[in-house]
């Protein structure tokens, strides 16, 4: 038997020096809970990339947090298709509507959904414009006024709303059945991710646009994030763990947070 | 492993604040909830004045400021208070502290019965272990608000199965391990090819040049095994960020070895085939190198 060479890059990793001291658990916590001052983060970085006993907790301490919704496969389900209506469909579609809106996280990956109950994140698939959810019979409204048989329905998850970016990159939004209104009619850039936390609908793109609306999509604001590194960013994925907190990321991995529901961003 | 520094609150000198973050801490106060726990101003700046101790000695008065600002400071008085006996705070804290404790002992544990001794054995040091002079030392006193405390309950939960886990391999024999089933492999260095020592050297100088966060990411990925999601759960990126990072990393990484290897006067071909060992993880290799083995 031949024995296989030993990585070299493995080897020459190892091979460097442990960096300064272990950092404690506040610290370790901190750092996975993106909650260190950078310089502090660099510091701990330092350590970790050679120190593999603090990596082993790290990992072992991350595999250990409650695992969302969305990470987990029984909820891994491919982009739902669009079968003949039934007459029970339509109560099927508000029970699920009503587990979503109560706090959902869809990720659209590949050819895969993910399904989390506390965010909606929607990003736009090749040459499909498929809708987040099986939608519930209704007439077409304008996405500015919701039709008063929606906002008369006593389930409010009747009258929350569906959301799509389409293959020109525009966000759409519909109520029920009713036909897709763009958004933002007027934006020129390309739009790359919607997510939704309760009210609060963040839609992200190219040229670091990122838009916020607090009341389901119906009137947006523009959101001037701070210059990191250029203003070329494009946002492709938003994620909000709680209505005031939250983090926007560029596919170049540049990220800004804010703690107060989006009025300022670090 | 000892990250938890044992010097006594009270033997430290305590620093003098700038006015600006003596009323930041002042302005804490009144969202901590201490007045919960009959816990008094100054007995609050005390508290504060440790976690600066320890985590600002070093840092600019802004970055100071910064860090009280991501305090979890009102859990940090819940941990305070609860060291100290208040009944309030441990109903508190059993309430919502008790059942996550019991399910991440349970994630990493994976069985019922090791969950409950791992998660009662760290409720046992939450409530206290009396010391020689009687006093209760409850392990909630090294809790310094840093990260959220749910967060920190579950590093040192990961921290003392990981300790188990090696205590129990150690008290496995060799002829036990064999019976489970486990192998051993034989030793490297009998037929091992050394690697080429400009090779070693190219690469030991391009990951000096790197970034700590890059040296972080390879370290998780080539020697560590760990998967992509597993590096995006730890840093709290998305994994495809991570996936891209990656690729550019190792290219980066393959381009600047190359350029060494050919600086020392290596012919372009022989830098391919020497490359060619960087591009796999070693399962790749060994599964490659297994597969040949069964085709001959």
């Amino acid at each position: 038997m031949t024995q296989s060479k030993l990585n070299p890059l493995k080897q020459q990793l190892a091979k460097i020096p442990v960096v300064g001291p272990h950092p404690d658990f506040d610290r370790l916590t901190a750092f996975a809970e993106g909650q260190l001052l950078p310089r502090e983060r660099e510091e701990v970085l330092a350590h970790l990339a050679t120190c593999t006993d603090c990596r082993e907790l790290l990992n072992a301490a991350a595999s250990a947090r409650e695992i969302p919704v969305a990470e987990s496969k029984p909820f891994l389900m491919p982009r739902p298709s669009r079968p003949p209506l039934k007459s029970w469909l339509p109560w099927v579609s508000i029970a699920a509507t009503v587990l979503i809106a109560a706090s959902a996280v869809i990720y659209y990956k590949n050819k895969n959904q993910f399904i989390d109950t506390v965010v909606v994140e929607i990003r736009p698939q090749p040459g499909s414009s498929a809708p987040i959810q099986s939608s519930q019979a209704g007439s077409a409204f304008s996405a500015s006024e919701p039709p008063a048989a929606a906002l008369q329905d006593s389930s409010a998850a009747a009258a929350r709303p569906h959301w799509r970016i389409n293959d020109a990159g525009q966000p759409q939004r519909a109520f029920a059945d009713a036909a897709w209104q763009p958004v933002l009619p007027n934006e020129t850039s390309k739009m790359d991710v919607i997510s939704v936390f309760d009210s609060d609908v963040w839609i992200g793109g190219d040229n670091a646009r990122l838009f916020h609306s607090q009341d389901n999509g119906t009137t947006f604001k523009l959101v001037t994030l701070p210059e990191k590194n250029g203003h070329q960013h494009a946002i492709t994925h938003i994620h909000f763990q709680t209505a005031q907190s939250g983090k926007a990321e560029a596919a170049d991995g540049t990220t800004w947070t804010t703690k107060d529901r989006g009025v300022t961003w670090q | 492993m000892s990250p938890e520094p044992s010097t006594p609150i009270e033997d430290r000198a305590l620093p003098i604040h700038a006015s600006a973050t003596n009323r930041a801490i002042e302005d804490l106060y009144s969202n901590s909830g201490a007045r919960n726990y009959a816990i008094p101003p100054a007995a609050f700046h005390e508290i504060i004045d440790a976690v600066l101790l320890r985590y600002a000695a070093n840092l600019t008065e802004p970055e100071s400021a910064q860090l009280l600002q991501s305090l979890h400071v009102e859990e940090l008085i819940l941990a305070r208070a609860c060291s100290s006996g208040n009944d309030l705070a441990w109903h508190e804290f059993i309430v919502r502290f008790r059942a996550p404790l019991y399910a991440t002992a349970f994630r990493l544990t994976h069985n019922d019965a090791s969950a409950r001794e791992l998660a009662d054995g760290l409720s046992a040091e939450l409530y206290g272990i009396p010391n020689a002079q009687g006093r209760r030392i409850s392990r909630l006193d090294s809790y310094m608000g840093r990260g959220s405390l749910e967060g920190w309950l579950r590093t040192v939960l990961a921290r003392q199965h990981i300790d188990r886990c090696r205590a129990r391999s150690k008290e496995v024999s060799l002829e036990e391990q064999v019976e489970q089933g486990v192998s051993f492999a034989a030793s490297p260095h009998a037929e091992t090819p050394t690697t080429d020592s400009r090779l070693t050297a190219a690469i030991a100088q391009t990951l000096a040049e790197l970034g700590n966060e890059d040296r972080f990411l390879l370290a998780s990925y080539f020697l560590d095994q760990r998967t992509l999601a597993d590096i995006g759960r730890q840093t709290g990126v998305h994994e495809s960020t991570i996936s891209r990072k990656l690729d550019k990393l190792t290219s980066t990484l393959r381009k600047r070895v190359k350029n060494r290897l050919q600086a020392a006067g290596i012919e372009s071909r022989r830098c391919n085939e020497l490359l060619q060992d960087l591009d796999v993880r070693d399962i790749d290799v060994n599964v490659t190198a297994n597969l040949k083995q069964a085709n001959s």
